[in-house]
């Protein structure tokens, strides 16, 4: 059996301090700010991205290419290992369909390695949370046919719950059909979305208000969460950081969870989601 | 003597100018000194529409009963729809009868009285409902006594036990006593009474013109409400050739007195050898074979006036006695929103909300029972939602529902905007009814109603005293606080935003933006860092601020 290399993509939102230093291999999705042409995600500063967007300033994504899956993977397999990826769902991006058809290329020309690809039909850190989980399976010794398994079996429990600011971003994005209105936004009514199981972003209900909302995302997993205080949960925000720390406290004292970890919502997914935006991650009974 | 159709129809019209006459007066009857008056205009507008009535509309029976059609689907306010229930109330008695001596018109104040309490879920004695069963309990008496043979003489005791009544209101409510008033509704009861007992004795009250009345109505001006007021349609003119047999000067006399009765605008000269006739007539047939008795007919002339009207204004001809044009919405979804509102922004903020129908109206403008089932008729769903907003509208909306009958029509207990916007925002379009009526009463019953208006005259209640100009600020529709400024009104009002997280505030067309982001902010000082302070123009008259807090 062959060593195994996890490769992820940028859309998964994870830090380096929330790797810790892991080994993980990621490839970059690429955003186009208005006026300054396509750059790499992680070349990006987090917080001069967001005062751009709320300055009303244009963001635009672009998917990962065959060819950057080609670029990134071969090297691996040259190296003798061989690939677990761990991508994007299908049903916002055509990254992983990238990914997998650069799997089955390079699985023809290198038959004595295995590239295997685990669509989470997730994002930001509902993707990252899945890839941690593997890291962490990988790092306790774990084969690649065992985590592939586990990721398969548990990625419709990784429930993703979160809150916009503003829809105008997702409209704007096309992540969400234009009949997803939120009555009430004079009044501002927010909405409670969720990732449904083919990955794609679903308003479930609305919340009267900001705390409102905040405090809906709460519930929705004091509702589904599999026994939350073995569990590590993953807070991605829009830099939004207080609201963030508001929902992760009550999920400490309430819940009783093992972890918190809070994240910024990366450039590739916060171009489509907008500032303000506070999802949360869990593993639960059903998305 | 007794009363027939022409006869109780003169009486209704008498009633409707006299109360036209007095409508300012009654509409300053207000227990609040608030600007928001609007008895004497809701009562004015409902028994107008019943100036269409014509002449010679038949048995009393028949006259009664369109009167109270017409009254029915104009009944606006509270008091009007208490109004309209009574002359309901009194058709149902008069059924099938030609005319009505002093035991059917006993019966008939009997029915109507019976008819209106039962409409009335709380009925306060003190206001138009005492006068109405003191009417009913006098009527009986006089009936079966002194005026059992003189229904005039009846008519005119029943006035005068209902002004003894009114003149006792203010001992049978204790708030009326306090601002030193009689009960604005009752008043207009009377004001009716004694409208229709002219007409009996042969004075029919008449409308004063409009310039003598200065306080006319803004809606009058409409113009389907304009056509309505042309009781006569056709304006006849003709010259008639006297035959020889009626030859001579005033011979003519029993023909111009029949004409006089079928409309209004008369001019009748009676010449030696011709008649020359004008006059306004639903009945321009009658008043031609008529004039043919007397002679040959040398020129005639008829021209139908609502078209006249009609074309002046641009609009479509639509008479008065034509059932209204409907447009009737087929359902194209479960449930559907039929909201009463006033001002730009808190209209936009219901659309905003899905309501499919709004109508104008709230406070000193009640929209009428005809009002809400076009609103209902236009929204294309099975289950239609009426939200009034107002606890004065809700009477009328509920007797709207009853009228309706192609579609569910509920009638939400919405008291005040703030109440109408939480049931809208908890409804689920896709939940059944009985779970979404829960969740809406439910919103209702949570949500915390401020307003803020300002004194119209000096007064005392409950204690307090308030100056004329002073400002108002109530808490779901009770006064809270008595200010000189409105920003310290609001300041001590926000201390009903403690440990809220969810605060609405519209402010009205006289406040200005910045006044009210100022106001913003005492609400979240008292509510707290978390919680959601909006501030939207409302737009709404009278009311500088309406706060919703949740």
């Amino acid at each position: 059996m062959n060593p195994y290399v996890i490769l992820t993509d940028s859309s998964g939102d994870l830090t380096d301090e929330i790797v810790a230093g892991m080994p993980l291999e990621t490839v970059q999705l690429e955003v186009i700010l208005d006026g300054e042409g396509a750059k790499p995600n992680c070349d990006i500063d987090i917080q001069d991205f967001y005062a751009k967007l709320r300055s009303k300033k244009n963001a635009t994504t672009s998917a990962v290419g065959i060819d950057a899956f080609l670029a990134k993977m071969e090297p691996i397999l040259q190296a003798g290992n061989d690939i677990l990826y761990i991508g994007f769902s299908s049903g916002l991006s055509g990254t992983f369909n990238a990914g997998f058809v650069a799997a089955q290329e390079l699985a023809e020309k290198y038959p004595d390695r295995t590239i295997a690809t685990v669509n989470t039909r997730a994002a930001s850190l509902g993707e990252g949370l899945l890839v941690y989980l593997a890291l962490k399976m990988k790092q306790d010794g774990a084969d690649m046919e065992t985590v592939r398994q586990y990721l398969e079996n548990n990625k419709l429990h990784l429930c993703h719950w979160f809150t916009v600011d503003d829809l105008f971003f997702l409209k704007r994005g096309g992540r969400v059909n234009a009949a997803t209105a939120v009555v009430g936004t004079m009044l501002g009514i927010k909405p409670i979305m969720h990732v449904d199981n083919k990955g794609k972003l679903i308003k479930v209900t609305t919340a009267k208000g900001r705390k409102g909302s905040i405090d809906a995302l709460f519930e929705k997993m004091k509702e589904t969460a599999i026994e939350p205080e073995n569990q590590i949960i993953f807070i991605s925000h829009g830099d939004c950081q207080a609201d963030a720390e508001y929902l992760a406290n009550r999920i400490r004292n309430e819940l009783h969870v093992k972890e918190v970890q809070i994240g910024f919502v990366g450039p590739v997914i916060g171009a489509h989601s907008g500032p303000g935006t506070l999802a949360l991650f869990f593993l639960g009974t059903e998305r | 003597m007794v009363i027939d159709g022409q006869i109780f129809c003169g009486m209704l019209i008498s009633a409707a100018n006299a109360l036209d006459n007095n409508k300012t007066i009654i509409n300053n009857m207000n227990v609040f000194p608030v600007p928001d008056g609007d008895t004497g205009i809701n009562m004015t507008l409902t028994m107008s529409a019943i100036k269409t009535l014509s002449r010679s509309d038949g048995s009393l029976s028949d006259v009664a009963e369109k009167g109270a059609n017409i009254v029915l689907r104009a009944a606006r306010g509270n008091s009007g729809a208490i109004l309209s229930l009574f002359f309901r109330g009194m058709a149902k008695s008069f059924r099938g009868l030609d005319a009505a001596g002093s035991t059917e018109l006993a019966r008939a104040f009997r029915r109507g009285s019976d008819e209106a309490y039962k409409a009335v879920m709380n009925p306060t004695e003190g206001t138009i409902l005492t006068i109405m069963r003191t009417c009913a309990e006098k009527a009986e008496k006089g009936a079966a006594g002194k005026y059992a043979d003189d229904v005039v003489g009846l008519f005119a005791y029943i006035g005068r036990k209902a002004e003894e009544a009114l003149a006792k209101t203010p001992e049978q409510l204790p708030v009326l006593k306090e601002v030193n008033l009689v009960d604005a509704g009752g008043y207009g009861f009377v004001v009716i009474l004694n409208g229709m007992l002219a007409a009996l004795r042969h004075h029919p009250v008449e409308a004063l013109s409009a310039d003598e009345d200065e306080e006319e109505s803004v809606e009058r001006t409409f113009a389907e409400v304009s056509t309505a007021d042309i009781r006569f349609g056709y304006c006849t003119e003709c010259i008639v050739e006297k035959d020889t047999v009626h030859r001579g000067e005033g011979s003519a006399d029993s023909f111009k007195h029949f004409v006089s009765e079928l409309g209004d605008s008369m001019v009748f000269v009676d010449d030696e050898e011709i008649i020359k006739l004008h006059i306004h007539t639903n009945h321009p047939g009658r008043v031609l074979e008529a004039a043919l008795e007397y002679g040959s007919l040398m020129t005639v002339k008829i021209e139908n006036m609502r078209n006249q009207h009609s074309e002046i204004l641009g609009v479509s001809t639509s008479t008065a006695e034509e059932e209204p044009v409907l447009y009737r919405a087929i359902p194209e979804k479960k449930y559907g929103f039929v909201s009463v509102c006033m001002g730009d922004g808190i209209r936009d903020t219901f659309c905003d909300l899905g309501v499919d129908q709004i109508i104008f109206g709230g406070q000193t403008m009640n929209p009428s029972t005809q009002d809400i089932i076009d609103g209902v008729n236009r929204t294309p769903a099975e289950i239609v939602f009426v939200l009034p907003n107002n606890k004065n509208i809700y009477m009328v909306a509920q007797q709207a529902a009853t009228i309706i009958e192609d579609k569910k029509v509920i009638v939400l207990a919405t008291k005040n905007v703030p109440q109408g916007i939480s049931a809208m925002l908890a409804i689920d379009p896709d939940a059944e009814l009985d779970v979404n009526m829960e969740s809406m009463n439910a919103a209702i019953d949570a949500v915390k109603a401020l307003s803020v208006t300002h004194a119209v005259r000096d007064t005392t209640l409950n204690d307090v005293k308030i100056a004329d100009g002073q400002y108002l600020g109530m808490v779901d529709g009770k006064i809270d606080t008595v200010c000189d400024s409105l920003d310290d009104c609001m300041k001590q009002l926000s201390a009903q935003a403690e440990g809220s997280s969810f605060i609405t505030i519209f402010y009205g067309e006289e406040t200005t933006e910045e006044a009210a982001l100022t106001v913003a902010e005492y609400f979240k000082e008292k509510a707290g860092v978390m919680a959601d302070v909006n501030v939207i123009c409302g737009g709404q008259p009278l009311y500088p601020y309406l706060v919703s807090i949740e």
